[in-house]
């Protein structure tokens, strides 16, 4: 079976199979990018990863690992129509991997689903994040994402008069 | 091969594929910042809630929260009321905001009152009077010691019900509308009636009793009618209400789609009047506000009258505009009442709504004449089917004659069944008028010429207006 060395940003080198690596877009382009430059077609590609730290790639390997077997999605899909997508890829096995990480854990795997381009991951810790976001007020949103309003003057009264009726609950 | 580690478990996932061959030292915490430590040590409780809310210390924010696609991936999974919402955050925000809404593929959607809510079923047949199970009479009329009185009009809370399933409805959907076209019966007019003697308040516009501050964010075109026709929501099943003593009140919320805008217009008493005096098909244009510009975009009008003549001049001012341009679609009836946004109920004589459409937006009218379900008809609605765009959406309205229903086909929601069977993910709403208007056309997407109107007033027949479109593709994101 044809390896690949994934190393994460700390020196951590996680050894897995080609196949299942390249269910990553990113890692998928990395490989191919090696074979071209590679004399020896039986060299073992190595990537290094600067922005992941071992812990996260290793959760996104697993996630792979898991979901080696299912139909890979169009890159694009979820623009196709917002709605529905990350329910019906999300399993048990999902709810149970994402329930214990702490926000901290799930905003660096964002990232690195994002990076990585690894859709259905990004797809259900994005819904996850945005289960947070549902229902709650202004304000509430901006204290757990620790964002300050940086509109000027009236901008902002401006957009909340246009939006009246899904600011006043 | 079988992997079934605990996903939590911090042991090294071990099988062929992930082998953690080369980690001598699993580093557990490099760099991350101090408050990911904090939130490590505390968090014993699986759910994010206690984290992200209860955290009030003054820290850099997440890196993600600025990073353009991933805000946006996450703002596209959320209903449209926390996407407004989630506007007002920052700049960036609502930018992106402004972006999920322009790229959001829009569908119709249908809200749904009456006094029984949730029972549609079982309320609709007791209220239609036709083989009245015990179940639906239980409903109605519970056997009880207490006395029990049926929720007509004057079921007090029925008012601040409706609103709250109006406003529930529209905050809750995924989908952003353009327009609400409501149709309701006379027992909610009574209603509001009531509560304005009974406050003493006046509102030179009725719907405000049940859409409150809505018409504010989107235009709300409204019909008091002798019954009503309505999808129920999510099915798209569709269940004709005849009885115009029973509160029941359907709307449609017409999506957001690129390349179709649809424009409300009304009719005061002084424009009918002064058309009446002179008939031309410019003044006809200037009234509806069909816009010269964007003419040759109009694919259809619904036209809604009240009821107060036969024929209204602006009826027969747009017979001559449709034999100026007989392309465009028509579908209307005479209500008892039309209500318009921004406009004073008592000077509204007629409403309604232009609809525009790019290449992506097809407007098709059919009427059925027949009294039966006749071949005839029958073809109708195959024509009215084959001139969907394919793979496409679309919605429909319906006004049929207060003298068809349950009293030319003896039973009840013969038409609406008819019409579900046909286009079982079409949300239709309508209702039954007293008279309708209809300029027969199949639209097909080509430009072959069609027959004039001789006459677009009729009675005993029911009309479709069947609206079908198709999202175009994707803008695309800067950078």
């Amino acid at each position: 079976m044809a390896l690949v060395r994934v190393i994460s940003s700390d020196g951590a080198a996680f050894l897995v199979s080609q196949r299942l690596a390249k269910r990553s877009g990113k890692l998928k382009t990395e490989i191919e990018t090696f074979r071209k430059s590679s004399d020896n077609s039986e060299a073992q590609p190595e990537i290094r990863i600067v922005t992941i730290r071992a812990e996260i790639l290793r959760l996104v390997l697993q996630w792979l690992q898991q979901h080696q077997n299912d139909p890979v999605l169009p890159a694009n899909q979820n623009e196709q129509d917002g709605r529905g997508d990350a329910e019906m890829g999300q399993s048990q096995w999902d709810r149970d991997f994402l329930a214990p990480m702490d926000l901290g854990i799930v905003m660096e795997l964002i990232l690195a689903a994002n990076h990585l381009e690894v859709k259905g991951l990004l797809d259900i810790t994005c819904k996850l994040v945005e289960s947070k976001i549902t229902g709650r007020t202004v304000d509430e949103i901006r204290t757990a994402f620790k964002l300050k309003s940086d509109f000027k003057g009236n901008e902002e009264e401006q957009t909340r008069l246009e939006n009246r009726w899904c600011v006043e609950n | 091969m079988s992997t079934k580690s605990t996903p939590s478990s911090s042991s090294t996932p071990t099988s062929l594929d992930v082998a953690n061959a080369e980690n001598p030292k699993r580093p557990r915490v490099t760099t991350e910042d101090p408050k990911e430590k904090s939130e490590q040590d505390g968090c014993s409780n699986p759910d994010l809630d206690s984290d992200l809310f209860d955290k009030s210390d003054e820290l850099a924010p997440p890196v993600f929260v600025s990073q353009y696609h991933i805000v946006k991936h996450i703002l596209q999974y959320l209903g449209i009321a926390d996407v407004l919402r989630a506007t007002l955050v920052s700049k960036q925000w609502a930018e992106i905001g402004q972006r999920v809404r322009k790229q959001r593929k829009n569908n119709p959607y249908t809200i749904l009152y009456h006094t029984y809510m949730p029972d549609h079923k079982l309320a609709f047949e007791y209220f239609n009077g036709f083989e009245v199970s015990e179940e639906a009479k239980q409903l109605v009329k519970p056997a009880s010691k207490e006395r029990h009185r049926v929720k007509n009009y004057e079921y007090p809370a029925l008012l601040s019900e409706a609103r709250s399933v109006v406003k529930k409805t529209f905050l809750d959907s995924y989908d952003e509308p353009q327009l609400l076209v409501t149709f309701a019966t006379t027992a909610i007019d009574n209603s509001v009636l009531r509560e304005i003697k009974i406050n003493g308040e006046r509102s030179e516009e009725r719907m405000e009793w049940i859409l409150r501050g809505l018409q504010k964010t989107v235009p709300c075109l409204s019909s008091i009618s002798c019954g009503v026709i309505a999808t129920l929501p999510n099915t798209c099943k569709a269940l004709e209400m005849e009885r115009s003593t029973y509160p029941c009140l359907s709307s449609l919320a017409i999506p957001k789609v690129q390349g179709l805008t649809i424009k409300m217009f009304g009719v005061t008493n002084q424009q009918n009047k002064m058309l009446k005096k002179k008939m031309e098909v410019d003044n006809v244009k200037n009234i509806l506000g069909i816009d010269k510009k964007n003419e040759d975009k109009l694919k259809g009008i619904v036209f809604l009258q009240r009821a107060t003549y036969r024929t209204a001049p602006i009826a027969t001012g747009i017979l001559q505009y449709l034999r100026a341009n007989p392309n465009v679609a028509l579908g209307g009836g005479i209500h008892e009442g039309v209500f318009v946004t921004g406009l004073p109920d008592d000077n509204v004589i007629a409403g309604g709504m232009l609809i525009y459409g790019e290449e992506n937006v097809r407007v098709s009218s059919i009427a059925l004449q027949e009294t039966k379900i006749s071949p005839n008809n029958q073809k109708k609605i195959d024509q009215l089917k084959s001139s969907l765009i394919p793979d496409g959406k679309s919605f429909a309205i319906m006004f049929a004659c207060n003298g068809r229903g349950i009293g030319m086909h003896d039973r009840p929601n013969v038409e609406a069944d008819l019409f579900n069977a046909h286009f079982p993910t079409t949300p239709l709403v309508g209702a039954f008028t007293l008279g309708e208007f209809c300029h027969e056309l199949i639209s097909t997407g080509s430009n072959a010429p069609v027959e004039s109107p001789r006459r677009i007033d009729f009675a005993y027949t029911t009309v479709f207006v069947m609206v079908s479109y198709k999202h175009t593709s994707e803008t695309q994101d800067p950078k």
